[in-house]
Order: structure tokens, then sequence, then C-alpha cells
């Protein structure tokens, strides 16, 4: 049996692997519908031989076959499969398992320097609020704070007005639960925000941190002016110091791509970007993590506990075991 | 590496796939797409939430809902939500790899500085700038609105996210595998040429290329659709001058006959000098 020397050798090409490549098209089209688990054992055995084959039909063709419709058929056969065979494969229950064991904390470590940075950058706008404030409230107060944050906690209220929020007996549940959730949303949004700003050279992310640093500073010097120092921070701490340090560890994120944007080191700055975009937006994710987590202890924790010793105890719990957190876990794969 | 309007991914086994680029309006469809679904949802599940805690969930549930709605289906539905699967875009990796929840989450991560603040800006300024005034306003303004058009300023299409995650959302419409124009489906192993009553010299196959033979193919395809059939023969007959065609005249019996036997002529000369390494992109002569 020999070809007529004016039969392109195509036909002959596509005849002999049509039916592969149709029964591998059938695979892709199920799992595209519903999934890789929808195919037998046998069929997910059969997929990556048939993807190979595709593909190197693909080359062939490339090289040799002049009809049209069969290239861009294959080809778009070829970048289906590709899609279905290399799908990530982890459930979501491993990818957060391994994130908090490992990926958080060593990315964490990775950006230390950022992290020092924009706790700076948050200590520095908190002691210029506070030497502000502390000099004359009435005039400096309301430069900086937003009304929805400061809660009617003003310079105009009296002294047993400013202590009543830092205990929970006055308050009616659900407004306080209202509240936690609002400031979770609302710090959460702001960490994704940092994220975003970063790419603006992290200018802007240097501003969110100094502004939030002053808001703290402003309240803070206001509670001690009054003589409410230890009620203060026994109210802040608990919830407020996994929330500043998630705030802190976003700017930290920000900071850095605006950095990896200036000075993209060896490789390209298109790719380096990537590279340090996926990296930091996992930082991201483990701050709304701990915003989370922040949100619970403001809305659960503080409703039940009153006495200043147990608040204090549990800031010191937390901070500890953060800093044992971040500095110890995930050091070995 | 690219040319405008393509994407070309390495897979890891070595060879190069091409992806054509989704074009701006295709994202912009998708978005209002999935931008109106997940509003529906919200109001789905915002009421009835709303009616049973309080502002709580609700805050909560927007919350998650503007966040995570394109994270979920991403993820779920391998770099596709409901806007995009229904315009046949796909989310993939520039480099060729897997697509992970990491970058997925990256990529999502700066649509509140992209997507939401410009469109609050454009719906309600007053929200955003409630006390700035002036020159502030005017300069975040128009940085806002630069980020919203970001994509516009690369050939990539590429937005903020999909700059920090390293993506790239191509479009991938079905292409069925048609029928073979040169094979006359007899049964297998019964490989002859159509129609031998027209054959062609070497010469007369060394006069068109590979773009002309796509052009021939478009035509022979759409004969049967309105106009299809005059066109051939207008093709017909200037193929059989510029080849210098002698035999019997092509009247519209014979017309398509000529032309798929030409095609495959034409065909099986290009691909025998294509497995001699020689390409013939146009007509001789032609740039």
């Amino acid at each position: 049996m020999t070809a007529d020397p004016r039969l392109p050798w195509s036909v002959r090409f596509r005849r002999e692997r049509e039916k592969s490549w149709t029964e591998l098209e059938e695979l892709v089209r199920r799992a595209e519908k519903s999934g890789l688990s929808a195919l037998t054992p046998d069929q997910l055995r059969r997929l990556p031989v048939l993807y190979r084959a595709v593909l190197s039909s693909l080359e062939v063709a490339r090289a040799s076959v002049a009809d049209r419709s069969l290239l861009d058929w294959l080809q778009s056969l070829a970048a289906r499969a590709y899609l279905v065979v290399h799908a990530p494969r982890r459930s979501l229950a491993e990818v957060v398992w391994q994130f908090l064991a490992w990926g958080f904390p060593a990315t964490v470590r990775a950006i230390r320097w950022h992290l020092l940075l924009s706790a700076a950058l948050l200590l520095l706008g908190m002691a210029i609020a506070w030497v502000l404030v502390a000099a004359d409230p009435d005039r400096h107060y309301w430069l900086f704070m937003p009304a929805e944050m400061a809660q009617g906690r003003s310079p105009e209220a009296t002294t047993a007005e400013l202590r009543e929020p830092l205990f929970s007996g006055a308050q009616e549940d659900r407004a306080l639960l209202t509240f936690a959730v609002y400031l979770f949303t609302h710090n959460s949004s702001i960490g994704i925000l940092t994220y975003g700003l970063g790419f603006a050279l992290g200018l802007p992310v240097a501003l969110l941190l100094f502004y939030n640093g002053m808001i703290l500073g402003a309240m803070s010097a206001l509670y001690h002016s009054r003589g409410l120092a230890v009620e203060w921070w026994s109210w802040v701490l608990p919830h407020g110091g996994t929330e500043i340090l998630a705030i802190v560890l976003c700017g930290a994120a920000g900071l850095a791509i605006g950095e990896r944007l200036l000075f993209p080191g060896t490789g390209s700055r298109l790719h380096e970007l990537a590279v340090a975009g996926r990296r930091l937006g996992a930082v991201i994710a483990g701050a709304i993590a701990m915003l989370a987590l922040a949100g619970i202890i403001e809305g659960v924790f503080r409703q039940l506990v009153d006495s200043v010793f147990v608040r204090y105890a549990l800031a010191t719990l937390l901070a500890g075991s953060w800093v044992v957190y971040f500095t110890l876990a995930g050091r070995r794969r | 590496m690219t040319v405008d309007g393509h994407e070309r991914v390495l897979t890891p086994e070595g060879v190069v796939l091409h992806f054509q680029t989704a074009s701006i309006s295709e994202r912009l469809v998708a978005i209002v797409i999935d931008l109106f679904l997940l509003f529906v949802v919200l109001l789905g599940l915002g009421m009835p939430l709303a009616w049973v805690g309080g502002s709580a969930p609700l805050m909560l549930l927007w919350f998650c809902g503007r966040h995570f709605w394109f994270v979920w289906f991403e993820t779920r539905w391998q770099g596709t939500t409901p806007g995009k699967r229904r315009l046949h875009l796909r989310v993939i990796r520039a480099d060729g790899g897997p697509l992970t929840t990491e970058i997925v989450f990256a990529r999502n991560l700066t649509r509140e500085v992209e997507l939401f603040l410009p469109l609050v800006l454009l719906v309600n300024p007053d929200l955003l700038f409630a006390s700035q005034q002036g020159v502030i306003r005017l300069l975040a303004s128009v940085w806002i609105l630069l980020l919203l058009l970001f994509p516009l300023t690369n050939r990539h299409r590429l937005r903020i996210g999909d700059l920090l995650a390293g993506t790239r959302v191509v479009v991938a419409p079905p292409v069925a595998l048609l029928r073979d124009l040169a094979d006359e489906r007899r049964p297998v192993g019964d490989l002859v040429a159509p129609a031998p009553e027209f054959a062609f010299t070497a010469i007369q196959m060394a006069i068109y290329g590979r773009h002309e033979l796509e052009v021939l193919e478009d035509v022979l395809r759409k004969v049967r659709s309105p106009g299809g059939a005059s066109t051939a023969t207008a093709v017909a007959r200037s193929i059989a001058r510029r080849i210098g065609w002698i035999g019997p005249p092509l009247d519209g019996a014979r017309t398509v006959p000529f032309l798929t036997a030409f095609y495959a002529a034409q065909r099986a000369h290009l691909e025998q000098q294509m497995l001699l390494g020689k390409q013939q992109e146009r007509q001789a002569g032609k740039k």
C-alpha cells in the first residue's frame, strides 16, 4: 500500500491519530465540567499518556502540516488538556495547613527589615500624635481622629464617660459584636488596600501606617491625660496587640512590593515582581486571619472578662505566642 | 517572546502553547456579569441574614463577597469565574506552572484598589473624600482612575493584580475539529487522491504558499454559505489563470472539485516542502 504522492501526508497523519485525540477531548471535556474526580481510574491513567501524545502531535504538526483548521484544533486541545493536567491538586485544608505551619512565618521572617520599618513608621505617627494631643487635646485631637473610630471618646467627654467603654458592663452584647465585626472588616480592608498601594512605590503605605499610628497615639494620649493609662492598655492590648501586628505586617508587605518595583534584583522586573507579589499576598492572607482572631477576642473575650489582670495576662500570652510563632515556626520543611 | 495579542506559555513538557490575550471589552463584560451575580447573591443571602442577625453578619457577608468571590471561583474553577466562563476567559500563569491558591489570592488582592475604589469614586466621590477639597481631591482622583486604566497601558492587558501574581487572562473559545478537506473519507488504507481528472505539475505547485492555502481553505469551507459559490467560481478562475491551467472550462459544477483537487495537491506539495525544511509562506514574488 503506497500513498498517492498527490495526497497530503497530513491526511494519513490525522487518520492514524484522530481516535486518540478525540478520546483525550472527551476526557478533558468531562474533567472541565465536573473535575478530575469525575474520571474513572482507568481514564486517569490514560489522561497523561494521551496528553503527551497530543503535545507531540502538535509539535509534529507545526513542523509539517499545512492544514490550518487541524493546527488550530490541536493547539486548542493541547491548551485545554494542559490546564486540566497541570491544575493544582492540593485540597484547601492542605493549603491552609502548609501555609500556617510553614509559608506564613517563613515569609514574615524574610521581610523582617520591612517589618521593622513598618513598625517604626507606626510608632513615629503614634509619638507625634501623642505629643500634639498631650500638649493641647482640644486643638489637636480631631485633626486625625475619624468620628466613627472615636465612638464618643473625645476630649469633650468626662473621665467617667471615657472609662465606660473600657469595661463591658454598660454595653449591649450586640452593639459590641457589631463594632468588633466593623473593626475586623475595616482593618482587613486596610490590610488589603496596603498590598495594592504597595504598587505606588510604597509611599501611600508609609502614609497609611503613619496615620494609623497617629489615631492610636491620639487616643492613648487622651486616656493617659485622664489617669486611665492602666485601664486603657488593658482594653487595647488583648486584641490590639494582634491587630496592630497584623496591620504592621500588611504595611511591611506593601513596602516590600514597593521596594521590588524600584529595585527588581537580578531577574526581569516583571518576573521579580510576580515572585514577590505571590509571596507577599500570602502575608496579607495571614494578616486577615490574625485580624479575625483579634475580632473574636474583641467581640467575645472582652465582654466576658473585666479583670485588668486577666486582660494583661492574655495580652502577654498572645504577644509571646506571636514572637515564638514568627521566630521558630516553619524553619524546617 | 511575545507578539501583540498573544501569550506564549512553555509547558513543563517543553512545548510552547499559544493563547489569545483577552481584550479589555471581554474582561469588562465578564466583570459586569460577576458583579451582577455577586449583587444578586449578596441580596439573596443578606436580607434574611439582616433580619435574623442585624448588621454584624451583613458586614461580614459584604466583606467576604467583595474580597473572596473571585478567589473562591478562580481556585475552584481552575482560573474562571461565572463571568469569565461565559466569555471563555481563563486565568493562566505566565510561566506555565499550575495556578495555585496563593497566586489566585495575590491577583485578587488588588481588586480593592483597582476596581472598587475607582467605582466608588465614579459613583459617589463624597464617600471617599468627605473632608478633602481642591487639589488633593483632584490628584487622588487622577491617581485612582489611572489604576483603573492600567490595563490599557500594556499589550498583555495586565491589571496590577496580574502583574503582582504573574498571571495572564486569555480567551479560549471552544474549537471544533472540522472535516479534512483533502480527505474523501474512504475506508482507511484506501488513500487515493480525489478526482484524478485534475492533475498539476510541480511548476504549478511552486506558485502559491501557505497563506494562500489558508485563504483557499476558507473559501472551500464557506462554499455553501450565501455568496460562497460565486466567490469560489471567481477564485477558481483566478487560480486557473495564474497557474496556466489547460483543460475544459471551469463551469459551475466543476468549480468545487477543481478547487478541492488543487487544495489537496497544493497542501501535499507544501507539506513535502516542510518535511524538507523549506517554508513557502506566500505567493512567489510577493512579500
